[in-house]
C-alpha cells in the first residue's frame, strides 16, 4: 500500500482582487512507495511547490484525492514534516531552541525536549552549535537547522521544496550528500522538489517530471542506482542517458514560452 | 581624516557655532533679551529651575502654580494617558484590520487622508464641548496617535505573513494561540514597536502644542505664559527642558527598537 | 490599475455616510448650539463667504500656505539632495534632523515670533518649518535607497551626465521624493494653521480661537469643515500625482 497515493488532483487559483483564475495543477496523479526518495522536477511556476504543500496539508486541493498514511489530507500532519526553501530558521532563537520548538509546542517534557533535539543537531552535523544563533550561521548551516527542527518529530514522510535552492553549488552537493546519509539513518519518504535535473537524479530513486503550467506528470524515470553514491556516479552512461532524456522533455515545457 | 571623523567634527562645529551664536548675539546687544537670552543664561536658569524645583516668575507665584512638578506631572500624564489609549487600542485596531483584510481596504483610502487633516483645529471644538481641562488635550493627543499605531500593527502582521514563519508554524500544527505568541509575536514585534514609537512622538507633540495653545498647566502652558510675560529666560529653559526630555525618550525607544529589530536578524 | 470589488466601493460609501451620519446623530443629542450637524455647518460656511467673514481669513491661510510650501519644498530639497548625494552631510547631520522631526516644533514658535514679527512671515516661516522635514527625509533616502547598479549600467552604456542623471537617477527618486512633497504638504498646512492658532490676527486659525473665546460652536464647526475639506482637495490632487508617477502596488501609500 503505498504511503503517499494522490489521484486527479487539481489546483485552482481564484485571488480575490478579481484577477483571472490560474490553473496551477491539472490532473496529477502519483504514488509513493514508503522509503522511497522520490523528487519533483519541473519549470518555474509548473506547480510542484502547491503539489508539495497538498500533500502536507498547508492548502486544499480543488478537486482530487490526497491519501497520506491510508488517511485523506485535511491539514498539517505531525508525521509529516515540510522543509521550506527559504531560511525558515526563527532568527530570535538559538539552534537547539529552534530544533526543539515544534517538541515544545507538543507539550513534550523538557528533559525529552533536550535530550531528542541536541540528538538530531548531531545527526545533521551541527554539534557545538545550539547556542548560536542564526545570523551567525551560514545559509547551508540554517537549512541544517531547518532539517533538525523537523526531523526531531520524527516524521514518517519528508517534504522538502527546493531546500537548497538558495544556497550555493558546492553547498549544495555538500548538504545533498548529508541528506541521503541521514535518510540512510532514519528511513523515512522523501519527497525532494528541486529545479535541478541533475541533483533530482544523483539524490533519488524515482524522479518526476512536471508539465509547464498547469502541472501535470509529464514522466517518470527510475534511476535504479545502487547506493551508497557519489559524484562519479553521475558520469556513468546510464545517468547521463536519463539526464539526457529528462533534459529533452524538460526543455519542450520551458521552450514554447522561453520561460523558465 | 575618514569620513566618519570628518562629519563627527563638522557636526560638533555647527553646534558650536550655533552655541556661541546664542551666547553671544543677545550678550553684544544684537538680539533684544525679549527675543533671546544668552546661552549661558539659560542654562543657568534651567539649572535653578530643575534644582529649587520651582519657576522663578511673579505670574506663576500669583496664579499658585510655581511647582515644576506639577507641570510636568501634568505633561507627562496627559500624554501616558493619551498614549496609552492610543497604544491599546490602535494595536487592537491593527490587527483587526489585519485579521479582516476586506476591512482593510475599505478603510484604506481615509487611513492615507488622516494625517492630511490638520487635526489640530479640532482642539477648539474640544474645549467648548468638554471645557478647558485635561479631557480635550488627552483626546486630541489620543486621535493623534491612534491611526500611526493602527496601520503600523497591521503593517507588521502584513509583512510577516508574507515571510515563510507562519507556514512553519501551521506545518509544525501549532494552535493559534501559538501560532500568536510563539510566531506572529516575536516575528512583527519590531514593526509594531515602530508603530508605538511612533505614537509616542505624535502623542507627545500633541500634548505639547494643545497646552501651548489652551490650558492651566503643563510644560507647554509654562512656555506659552513665559513668553506673553516675556520672562525669556524661563521660556527657554522650560523649551529646552522639553526638548531634552523627548530626545531622552525618543533615544530610549529607539534603542529598544533597535534591539527588536536585531533579535529578527 | 485594478478595479475595485464593488463590495469595497460599497464599504466606503458605507464608512463615509456612517461617519456623517454619526455626525448628525451626536449633534442632536448634544443640542444643536452644543454641536452643529453636517447641515447647520455647511449653512453656515455658505453664510460665512456670503456675509464676508470667512473668505478674507481663508485667502490669508492660502497665501501664508503657499509661501510655506514653496520654502518647505525648497529647503527641503536643497537639504535632501545635500545629505542624499554627500555621505560626509549625511553622517554629520542625519541624526540631528531626525531628532529634530521628533521633537515638538510648536516650542520653538516663539523663536520664530521673536525673528519674524506678527505678520504673515512668522507664520509662512513656522510652516515651512515643519514641512521640510518630510520633504528632506523622503529625498534623501530615496538617494540613498537606489540600486548602485543601475548608475554601474549606465556607465557601461556611455550615458552622459545629464542623461544619468534624467533618465536613470531622477526616476528612481522621484516616487520618494514625491511622497514627501505629500506629506511635506500636510506638516506645512498643520504648522500654518497652529501658527495662526496661536499669534495671528488673520487667517482660520485665528477664526477658531476667535470663535471659541467666543462660544461660537457653529462657526467653529464651519471653519474646521473648510480646512478639512481643503486639506482633502490638495491631498486628493498630490495622490494622484503620486499614483501616476508609482503606477506600483496600492502598498505604496503611506500614512504619515
Amino acid at each position: 500500500m503505498a504511503i503517499i497515493e494522490i489521484r486527479g488532483l487539481r489546483k485552482v487559483y481564484r485571488p480575490d482582487t478579481g484577477a483571472p483564475p490560474v490553473e496551477a495543477l491539472r490532473d496529477v496523479s502519483l504514488s509513493v512507495e514508503a522509503g522511497e526518495f522520490l523528487a519533483i522536477v519541473g519549470p518555474s511556476g509548473c506547480g510542484k511547490s502547491t503539489l508539495l504543500e497538498i500533500v502536507g496539508g498547508l492548502q486544499a486541493p480543488t478537486s482530487g484525492e490526497v491519501v497520506v498514511l491510508g488517511e485523506p489530507v485535511r491539514g498539517p500532519r505531525a508525521d509529516v514534516g515540510i522543509v521550506f526553501q527559504e531560511d525558515s530558521t526563527f532568527p530570535w532563537l538559538t539552534t537547539l531552541d529552534n530544533v526543539k520548538f515544534g517538541l515544545r509546542a507538543r507539550g513534550v517534557p523538557a528533559a525529552e525536549q533536550e535530550e531528542r533535539a541536541r540528538q538530531v543537531i548531531q545527526l545533521v552535523g551541527l554539534r557545538g552549535f545550539e547556542r548560536h544563533y542564526p545570523r551567525e550561521l551560514s545559509g547551508g548551516m540554517r537549512q541544517r537547522v531547518a532539517i533538525a527542527r523537523t526531523l526531531v518529530l520524527r516524521p514518517k514522510i519528508l517534504l522538502m521544496d527546493e531546500p537548497f535552492g538558495a544556497l550555493d553549488a558546492q553547498t549544495r552537493l555538500l548538504l545533498g550528500n548529508e541528506l541521503l546519509r541521514i535518510w540512510q539513518e532514519i528511513g523515512a519518504t522523501i519527497l525532494f522538489v528541486t529545479h535541478d535535473l541533475i541533483e533530482a537524479l544523483r539524490l533519488a530513486d524515482r524522479v518526476v517530471l512536471m508539465t509547464r503550467r498547469p502541472g501535470r506528470i509529464k514522466r517518470t524515470v527510475e534511476t535504479a542506482a545502487p547506493r551508497p553514491r557519489d559524484e562519479r556516479l553521475m558520469a556513468s552512461t546510464e545517468m547521463a542517458r536519463l539526464a539526457n532524456l529528462l533534459w529533452e522533455e524538460l526543455r519542450e515545457e520551458v521552450g514554447e514560452e522561453g520561460q523558465g | 581624516m575618514t569620513l566618519r571623523r570628518k562629519a563627527l567634527t563638522l557636526r560638533w562645529l555647527t553646534l558650536l557655532v550655533l552655541f556661541g551664536l546664542v551666547e553671544a548675539l543677545p550678550r553684544a546687544g544684537l538680539v533684544r533679551p525679549a527675543t533671546l537670552e544668552p546661552a549661558s543664561v539659560i542654562l543657568g536658569r534651567l539649572m535653578e529651575i530643575i534644582v529649587t524645583g520651582s519657576i522663578p516668575s511673579p505670574y506663576f507665584a500669583r496664579t499658585g502654580s510655581p511647582a515644576l512638578a506639577s507641570h510636568v506631572s501634568a505633561t507627562l500624564g496627559s500624554i501616558l494617558l493619551s498614549y496609552a489609549g492610543a497604544v491599546v487600542v490602535g494595536t487592537a485596531g491593527g490587527v483587526l484590520l489585519w485579521r479582516v483584510p476586506l476591512l482593510a481596504r475599505i478603510l484604506q483610502p481615509y487611513l492615507v487622508v488622516y494625517y492630511a487633516l490638520p487635526l489640530f483645529a479640532l482642539y477648539p471644538l474640544f474645549i467648548l464641548l468638554f471645557g478647558a481641562g485635561f479631557l480635550p488635550i488627552v483626546l486630541l493627543g489620543f486621535c493623534f496617535a491612534i491611526v500611526v499605531v493602527m496601520v503600523n500593527t497591521a503593517l507588521g502582521l502584513r509583512r510577516v505573513d508574507e515571510e515563510v514563519y507562519p507556514k512553519v508554524g501551521r506545518s509544525l500544527g501549532l494552535g493559534p494561540a501559538q501560532m500568536y505568541l510563539s510566531i506572529y509575536l516575536p516575528a512583527a514585534a519590531p514593526y509594531v514597536f515602530s508603530g508605538w514609537k511612533l505614537g509616542f512622538v505624535y502623542s507627545t507633540i500633541s500634548v505639547v502644542a494643545s497646552e501651548f495653545l489652551i490650558s492651566v498647566r503643563g510644560l507647554g502652558h509654562v512656555i506659552d505664559r513665559s513668553y506673553r510675560n516675556f520672562e525669556t529666560a524661563n521660556m527657554y529653559a522650560a523649551i529646552l527642558l522639553v526638548i531634552a526630555g523627548v530626545l531622552v525618550a525618543n533615544a530610549m525607544l529607539t534603542r529598544l527598537e533597535r534591539r527588536l529589530y536585531r533579535r529578527r536578524g | 490599475m485594478r478595479e475595485k470589488p464593488r463590495r469595497v466601493r460599497l464599504g466606503q460609501a458605507a464608512v463615509l455616510l456612517g461617519l456623517l451620519a454619526a455626525w448628525e446623530g451626536l449633534s442632536r443629542k448634544a443640542g444643536g448650539l452644543f454641536l452643529p450637524g453636517p447641515g447647520a455647518a455647511v449653512s453656515t460656511v455658505a453664510d460665512g463667504v456670503q456675509v464676508g467673514w470667512l473668505l478674507p481669513h481663508l485667502a490669508t491661510t492660502v497665501v501664508e500656505l503657499g509661501w510655506a510650501y514653496v520654502w518647505a519644498v525648497a529647503i527641503g530639497l536643497s537639504l535632501g539632495f545635500g545629505l542624499g548625494t554627500r555621505p560626509v552631510l549625511r553622517e554629520a547631520y542625519e541624526d540631528l534632523l531626525l531628532n529634530l522631526y521628533a521633537v515638538p516644533k510648536v516650542t520653538l514658535f516663539p523663536l520664530f515670533l521673536a525673528s519674524f514679527k506678527l505678520g504673515m512671515a512668522s507664520k509662512i516661516a513656522f510652516g515651512a518649518f515643519h514641512g521640510l522635514f518630510p520633504v528632506a527625509i523622503y529625498t534623501w533616502t530615496a538617494i540613498r535607497t537606489t540600486n548602485p547598479v543601475h548608475l554601474k549600467v549606465a556607465r557601461s552604456l556611455k550615458l552622459s551626465s545629464w542623461e544619468t542623471f534624467w533618465r536613470v537617477l531622477f526616476p528612481a527618486v522621484l516616487p520618494g521624493i514625491v511622497t514627501g512633497l505629500r506629506l511635506g504638504f500636510n506638516l506645512t498646512l498643520l504648522g500654518v494653521v497652529l501658527g495662526e492658532m496661536f499669534a495671528s490676527r488673520a487667517g482660520l486659525g485665528f477664526l477658531l480661537m476667535s470663535f471659541a473665546g467666543a462660544f461660537d460652536a457653529r462657526r467653529i464647526v464651519a471653519v474646521i469643515v473648510v480646512l478639512f475639506v481643503m486639506a482633502l482637495g490638495a491631498n486628493g490632487m498630490l495622490l494622484a500625482l503620486e499614483r501616476r508617477i508609482r503606477r506600483g502596488p496600492e502598498g505604496y501609500l503611506q500614512v504619515s
